[in-house]
């Protein structure tokens, strides 16, 4: 029976007028990746900021590891590990200098701690850098060493507020992989970010938020599942007239086709060989056509669906 | 410890500018205490008060007194407006005006001795005083030759023969007094040292902790406010600890006569106390401001107006009563003040009133700005 190491009920957060918040509810269970997909201002940093009590909310609870997490709920925080959306390392001290300070807040054992720092450095790669300051590092080699700050000390519930900002493709990915090793040795993550590529990667439950609410929840196939779409069909296509892509409308199981700039896509919900029931029709009707793919739907078509708007503008 | 530790790594690496700020400080405060102590030794030294006299009186006492003034400082007309008076005073061209009205001889003989004589001098100046305390010397020293029935030229010529003694031997004392120890003057310019160095080497440390990413990151963790915040204090009192006793140790190496008695140790008691004034100003402005630049600006008004308005650069005497009113308020007049009068400390019961509440003031300071700060850094965390 897994326990629940994170629950959030009827989560309420003001800032003035603006309501960042209203009434969040989130459960994240032991030995998860839980991703929180949100667009910009959705009100992640602030959920997270609630769980770590770094900010006093209106309504609601927030429960950790079974207790109501305060301020100086010490022994809560002491299993936790955060890695925060701004970096917040010491310009003054060397790469080595600073994982050693924030593991050395957790762990007071100095040869456990040696050998702890070392794993957290080889863990996000930043071995040859040890000796470095902050400022020679690259954005993405800053965002690593902000990691191995934040799980330096192992902690039983990591908590990742969008650390693949403005990284380059190879760190995204050794980040990536690094948070499912985490995982794969016991701790249960949060994730958040507005990248839904990075969350269907590696999350294993997802909560989408928009303006403070949560307006779905479940793993990315119960989430594809909320929505009519089940494939996408792009084919690029010289001269389809009006009456062509009507009659495309009606073949079996699909529900929509627009065509623009040369290009046919084609929502079909459920159904099989979908695509070639299209291509056949194309064939038949001696329309010429070019390249041809399949998408699945992405979380984005899930928002696109849920909220009518784009999940990044 | 871990945030200790952090803090002394930080402290190193920012020794170089921490010593260039150090050599500047001390570089002032040496071109200062020499300028001053000069300038003050001059004012005593130098019997000679420019002294502007309106007599309106045709009687004999009062041509004696302006001989008497005469022989041993230069006596010159008053001004013709009261714009140029006051900026003579002000400039110092004048240490002394004196107006002696009509009928003032006829008064003094008829036993109408006081309050006759109108005077106008830089209020609480010490040349102002020696005046009066000549006029009114010679005087009183007149009236008890008249009393005792002399004639009224044979008052005038025993006094004058009185005074040409005393005035000397009255001198060379009052030259003793004035001579202050130049340890006296090394122990006066540590506040200044102190709050400016303090401020520029250690505000920059707390700084980086306050940050708001650093400081939210370190809430995140299981080290407590209370643990966070003493391990700072705990390490800038070392820094300044540090700062405190490598200026002990030069004062002794040049004054060993004076600080290694109980004067010296009083002093440096003293000295310790405005260095835990400097550190609790600096602790109250790290919470204040966001940038080492506002640091710096800080560092200097901070120093210059505690050192002007305290006394530190500019001897007390020359103040107003109205610029005094203000450098009671100054931490650093109590320290000056204090320091002047332990130098005069030889056993443990001399150590007076002054000297205590100089004392009691800077430790309310310091503990007071502490508790601001700490109440700002308080209400800050809960942002
Ligand atoms: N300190 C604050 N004062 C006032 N409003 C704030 C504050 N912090 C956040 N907000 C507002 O609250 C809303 C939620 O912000 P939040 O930072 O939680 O979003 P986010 O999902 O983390 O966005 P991003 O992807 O840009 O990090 C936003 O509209 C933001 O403008
Ligand atoms: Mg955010």
């Amino acid at each position: 029976m897994t326990q629940p190491v994170v629950v959030i009920e009827n989560l309420v957060k003001r800032y003035k007028e603006l309501v960042a918040l209203d009434h969040l509810n989130l459960q994240i269970n032991e030995g998860e990746i839980f991703g929180l997909l949100g667009p910009n201002g959705s009100g992640k940093t602030t959920a997270i900021s609630c769980v770590l009590a770094l900010l006093n909310f209106d309504k609601g609870s927030v429960k950790v590891f079974g207790k109501e997490i305060q301020p100086d709920s010490y022994d809560i925080k002491k299993n936790i590990g955060v890695v925060l959306q701004n970096v917040a390392v010491f310009r003054e001290l060397t790469v080595y200098e600073n994982i050693d300070y924030f593991c050395g807040l957790y762990i007071k054992d100095k040869r456990l701690r040696k050998q702890y720092v070392n794993e957290a450095v080889e863990f996000v790669g930043l071995g040859e850098y040890v000796k470095f300051y902050p400022k020679k590092l690259s954005g993405g080699l800053l965002r690593r060493l902000n990691i191995a700050c934040g799980i330096a000390h192992k902690p039983k519930l990591i908590i990742l507020d969008e650390p693949t900002v403005a990284v380059d493709p190879q760190s995204r990915n050794r980040i990536l992989e690094g948070i499912e090793d985490l995982n794969a040795q016991g701790a249960t993550v949060i994730y958040t970010s507005h990248y839904m590529e990075e969350v269907e990667q590696v999350c294993s439950r997802i909560a989408i938020i928009d303006k403070g609410r949560k307006i779905a929840e479940g793993t990315k196939e119960e989430l594809k599942k909320m929505i009519k779409t089940d494939e996408k069909i792009h084919i690029e296509v010289v001269g389809l007239s009006e009456t062509q892509l009507s009659q495309l409308r009606q073949l079996p199981h699909v529900y929509r086709a627009d065509y623009a700039a040369n290009e046919l896509t084609v929502y079909c919900n459920g159904g099989k060989h979908n695509i070639v029931h299209i291509l056949k029709y194309l064939q038949e009707n001696e329309v010429s056509f070019g390249r041809v793919y399949t998408q699945l739907p992405t979380l984005n078509d899930v928002f696109l669906e849920i909220t009518g708007k784009e999940l990044r503008d | 410890m871990q945030v200790f530790k952090a803090y002394m790594k930080i402290v190193k690496k920012k020794i170089p500018s921490i010593i260039v700020y150090f050599a500047i400080f001390i570089g002032i405060s040496i071109a200062m205490t020499q300028a001053g102590s000069e300038s003050e030794r001059k004012d005593f030294a130098q019997t000679e008060l420019k002294i502007a006299i309106e007599n309106l009186d045709d009687g004999e006492l009062s041509k004696a007194l302006v001989d008497y003034l005469q022989v041993n400082h230069e006596v010159t007309e008053i001004p013709e407006t009261e714009d140029e008076l006051l900026d003579a005073i002000f400039c110092r061209k004048l240490d002394y005006v004196l107006y002696i009205p009509a009928g003032f001889t006829e008064k003094f003989l008829a036993g109408e001795r006081e309050g006759s004589l109108r005077d106008r001098k830089v209020p609480q100046s010490s040349s102002g005083m020696f005046a009066d305390s000549q006029v009114e010397g010679f005087l009183s020293t007149l009236g008890v030759y008249l009393d005792a029935g002399f004639s009224v030229d044979e008052s005038i010529k025993n006094t004058m023969e009185d005074y040409e003694l005393s005035v000397e031997v009255a001198f060379l004392n009052g030259e003793n007094a004035a001579e202050k120890h130049m340890a006296v003057y090394y122990f006066q310019y540590l506040p200044y040292i102190f709050i400016s160095t303090i401020i520029l080497a250690i505000g920059p440390v707390l700084l980086v902790f306050l940050r708001r990413d650093i400081n939210a990151r370190n809430k995140c963790s299981s080290v407590s406010f209370q643990t966070r915040n003493l391990w700072l204090i705990g390490g800038s009192i070392v820094v300044a600890l540090a700062e405190y006793l490598f200026l002990m140790a030069i004062g002794i190496c040049m004054y060993p006569d004076y600080i290694l008695t109980l004067k010296g140790a009083v002093g440096a008691f003293n000295a310790f106390l405005s260095l835990l004034f400097a550190l609790s100003v600096t602790f109250l402005f790290a919470q204040i401001v966001k940038k080492e630049n506002a640091l710096n600006m800080v560092s200097n008004v901070c120093s210059l107006t505690l050192a002007f308005l305290g006394g530190i650069f500019v001897p007390l005497d020359i103040f107003g009563e109205n610029v005094l009113k203000v450098s009671k308020f100054i931490p650093t007049y109590w320290y000056v003040t204090a320091n002047d009068a332990i130098a005069h400390v030889t056993k443990f019961s001399e150590i007076t009133d002054p000297i205590w509440h100089g004392f009691a003031i800077q430790g309310i300071y310091a503990v007071a700005l502490l508790t601001l700060g700490m109440l700002i850094n308080r209400i800050r965390a809960r942002e």
